[in-house]
């Protein structure tokens, strides 16, 4: 990690540009389907297996965690969420009058911007469209921005104020029909480690901003920029930073899912008789169709087209197959996914790019045939 | 909320049906059943009255119903008619004449909480759960402060397994001063349901501590609070409030299998085993205690006790195939074959479409020393019913290697890895055979395989 050359201490961009790898190393344990107790340091981050997944949800109790800050314990009888700012009617919703508004179900991926494996994970989402919210907290006209806010918080790195974790998104993004405040996830209420009562969904866009334990939505107009937000650091969390020879620069910020894809058999490292078997995964391309999935069986010298099994729609993931030979020897078996516009993952990552972000890659599976 | 009967003068509907107070009434031309006095609604014989109500509304002619039934909203707020009112609504598809009476009694008496309960039951009887949110936000809107409009809403949404809304409902009238201890209960099953657990335990814990009550109500509590201590990994907890309950509710078995299931979450198997010993004194017989016991017994390794207790729960409930697989299953482990395979018998006489009982019975009859004639009998049962389980072939190549038949038994292992290409043990097996049959080099082969995939992550036997 760099350094500030006069002070010798780790710069605040180069702290941001390697948070997101620093806590995936982070030592994981399993959780359990409610872990509601004390906030634990490694309750913030929990991976996901596609192997769990039948049929297309992956089952809550095996649901990614990702978080920035511990879960806070919050009680039904006092959350409230409250839509303000450049608006003409300001809202406080209880959870009793969420629940008794009409919602809309969307199946959806969510994925963490830094995911390369167990990040990602995809439900049946059900809450209130956010837009109803906003229109109903009529906006004034100029505002062009949201700010989300969790009640979550914490310090993002050493010697910074602690701050609620929030993200600020263009006002567009969040009268989206498909966005969502969602407070089920598969027909159950969520899960506190998933945002309970209720978070925020952004179909399409990476996790960090379906922002959990939702307590606050502040329509922001051009002259309105929260301190808090750009003092804390957010404002450089989850941003392109690209090398230009000695420079770095910030190219844009970290948003549309990449077209990506993953496999659920055979495990990695597995040890395999001699056969045939459905080598299998999942494929997405955030708010795009998957046109095409390929499978490697020869470390990537030749590839063949895996099966769709099912229509691909846009926000989800479609399971592919393909039905591999399986010859004595090490093998390692690669895939990659393009979604309908024709793009498709790259090969390798972008070796100018210095944040964590977009770890989209032709996945691969190393496995041994006995 | 107005909560008394609103008095009619001259008091029954038949009174004002008779005296032609509408014109809907006036055209009566159909005879007429007998309709209750509005009083009797009421009163200790108010279901009789129901019932006659209901059987009234049956007689009244379709184009006079809407002014019927609009007549007995009008003249009564007691609940129960109203509940019989917006059955008739339903019965003859009325949902929009309904909506708009009420909607009109409304607003003529707006201080009645009644009318906008009628609209939401009536919008969740006809299936429309929007409609019902509305109204629901509408009433909580207009009433913000009445306990029993958002407590009578969340029962009945409740009894209709409308979860979501009975939640929303019942937490508007927790924070609006709810007091009635049963209608807690629900609201605390229904919060830790939905994972708000300190809630949960919030508000059953208040049922727990108020003076007066029914025991078993404080003993359902105290286990619900217990249950979500449990989930929140506070043991201790737990612990307190699961003794409470059995202290109030001493036969409930649940209390006990709960306690033992939080003490082995602390890990703690000796305390979840004399909370089971506790449960099985009290209520001998208990099938879930018996079983729950009989397998901690079986792990600690008392094979012996967990026979006893399994004869006692298989003797009071002869067709449990559970306890009888479990039967089976502590006599093995007691070293009693012979009885493990009468067990197996037994059950299978019970269940015989249970699939992987002639397997167990073909196993255990080899752990016997039984003839192999009759092990074989029960593989080519078990064959019949379920031809694609690799254990019986793997079982039948066991036994084929141990007549020496070793052609045979290389047919029948082969099989199993066709079945199931992971299965350590039948390339065990597999080599054995070649072994016998002079081809080292394959034997060397299966051998490899079998360690390599108990070296790997891949399924193995």
């Amino acid at each position: 990690m760099r350094t500030d050359e006069n002070s010798g201490r780790i710069s605040r961009r180069a702290w941001f540009g390697y948070a997101s790898a620093l806590l995936l190393t982070r030592p994981v344990r399993p959780q359990s389907q409610s872990t509601q107790g004390t906030p634990l340091e490694d309750d913030r981050v929990s991976l996901s297996s596609m192997a769990d997944v039948e049929g297309t949800l992956t089952p809550v109790d095996r649901f990614f965690v990702r978080s920035h800050h511990p879960q806070p314990r919050l009680s039904l009888k006092t959350w409230r969420l409250r839509v303000e700012g450049a608006v003409a009617n300001p809202l406080e919703l209880s959870f009793s009058d969420l629940v008794e508004t009409s919602t809309r179900s969307l199946e959806g991926l969510l994925e963490c911007a830094g995911n390369r494996t167990g990040l990602v994970s995809n439900g049946l989402w059900e809450g209130v469209p956010l837009s109803g919210l906003i229109r109903q907290a009529q906006p004034k006209e100029g505002a062009k921005r949201v700010l989300l806010q969790g009640a979550d918080k914490g310090s993002l790195m050493p010697e910074m104020p602690e701050s609620p974790y929030s993200r600020i998104l263009p006002l567009e993004k969040c009268l989206a029909p498909e966005t969502l405040v969602a407070f089920k996830l598969n027909g159950q209420f969520l899960p506190r480690r998933n945002g309970f009562p209720a978070r925020a969904f952004i179909p399409g866009w990476y996790g960090m901003d379906s922002v959990k334990w939702l307590t606050r939505v502040r329509v922001l107009d051009s002259f309105d920029w929260p301190s808090e937000y750009y003092s804390s650091g957010m404002d450089l969390l989850y941003q392109r930073y690209v090398k230009f020879g000695t420079r770095e620069e910030i190219t844009g910020r970290v948003s549309e899912i990449q077209v990506n894809s993953g496999f659920s058999f055979p495990p990695p490292g597995a040890n395999l008789a001699p056969g045939r078997y459905p080598v299998r995964g999942f494929a997405w391309a955030g708010p795009h169709r998957v046109g095409a999935v390929q499978v490697s069986p020869d470390r990537g010298n030749s590839w063949r087209p895996a099966r769709l099994e099912g229509e691909s729609r846009p926000f989800t993931w479609v399971r592919w197959s393909y039905d591999w030979s399986a010859p004595k020897g090490e093998h390692l078996l690669m895939a990659r996914a393009q979604d309908h516009r024709g793009r498709w993952q790259p090969i390798r990552r972008d070796t100018n790019r210095t944040d964590g972000y977009e770890l989209n890659w032709y996945p691969s599976v190393q496995c041994n045939v006995l | 909320m107005q909560r008394a009967l609103i008095l009619i003068p001259a008091a029954s509907i038949a009174a004002f049906l008779s005296l032609g107070s509408t014109a809907a009434f006036a055209a009566a031309a159909a005879p007429l059943q007998e309709p209750p006095q509005l009083s009797e609604l009421e009163g200790p014989q108010s279901q009789q009255a129901l019932a006659r109500l209901q059987q009234f509304f049956r007689t009244v002619p379709d184009a006079r119903a809407p002014a019927v039934l609009h007549e007995v909203l009008e003249r009564t707020t007691a609940a129960a008619a109203h509940a019989v009112v917006l059955e008739e609504y339903q019965r003859r598809k009325l949902h929009g004449q309904g909506r708009a009476t009420l909607e009109a009694l409304s607003r003529e008496h707006p201080e009645r909480a009644i009318y906008a309960i009628d609209l939401v039951q009536l919008a969740v009887l006809e299936g429309d759960l929007d409609r019902a949110k509305a109204d629901l936000r509408s009433a909580a809107g207009r009433f913000p402060h009445d306990t029993e409009l958002h407590a009578t809403l969340g029962r009945w949404l409740y009894g209709r397994q409308q979860t979501d809304l009975a939640l929303a409902e019942l937490l508007r009238a927790q924070q609006t001063g709810l007091r009635d201890p049963q209608t807690n209960l629900v609201l605390a099953s229904l919060l830790a349901r939905a994972g708000a657990l300190e809630d949960a335990i919030d508000t059953a814990a208040s049922i727990t501590a108020a003076p007066g009550l029914d025991p078993r109500l404080r003993g359902e509590a105290a286990a619900l609070a217990g249950k979500s201590y449990a989930i929140l990994r506070n043991e201790a907890r737990a612990v307190e409030f699961l003794e409470q309950a059995i202290q109030h509710s001493p036969l409930v078995e649940d209390y006990y299998l709960s306690m033992a299931s939080a003490h082995q979450q602390a890990e703690n198997a000796g305390a979840a085993v004399q909370a089971l010993r506790r449960g099985w004194d009290r209520l001998p017989g208990a099938p879930g205690i018996g079983q729950t016991l009989s397998r901690q017994l079986l792990a600690a390794g008392d094979p012996e006790e967990a026979v006893r207790v399994l004869v006692l729960l298989t003797s009071r409930h002869p067709n449990h195939g559970d306890a009888l697989r479990l039967l089976a299953q502590a006599y093995r482990s007691a070293g009693d074959a012979a009885k493990a395979s009468q067990t197996w018998r037994r059950l299978i006489r019970q269940q015989p479409r249970y699939p992987m009982a002639n397997i167990f019975l073909a196993q255990s009859l080899a752990e016997e020393g039984a003839p192999p004639g009759q092990i074989l009998a029960a593989l080519d049962k078990a064959e019949r019913i379920s031809p694609q389980d690799a254990d019986l072939y793997y079982l039948r190549g066991r036994i084929f290697n141990s007549l020496g038949r070793h052609q045979d038994a290389v047919a029948q292992l082969q099989r199993a890895i066709r079945l199931q290409p992971n299965f350590s043990g039948a390339y065990y097996q597999l080599g054995l055979a070649y072994q016998q049959l002079g081809q080292p080099d394959l034997a060397q082969e299966q051998f490899r395989r079998r360690s390599h995939l108990e070296e790997g992550t891949g399924r193995t036997r």
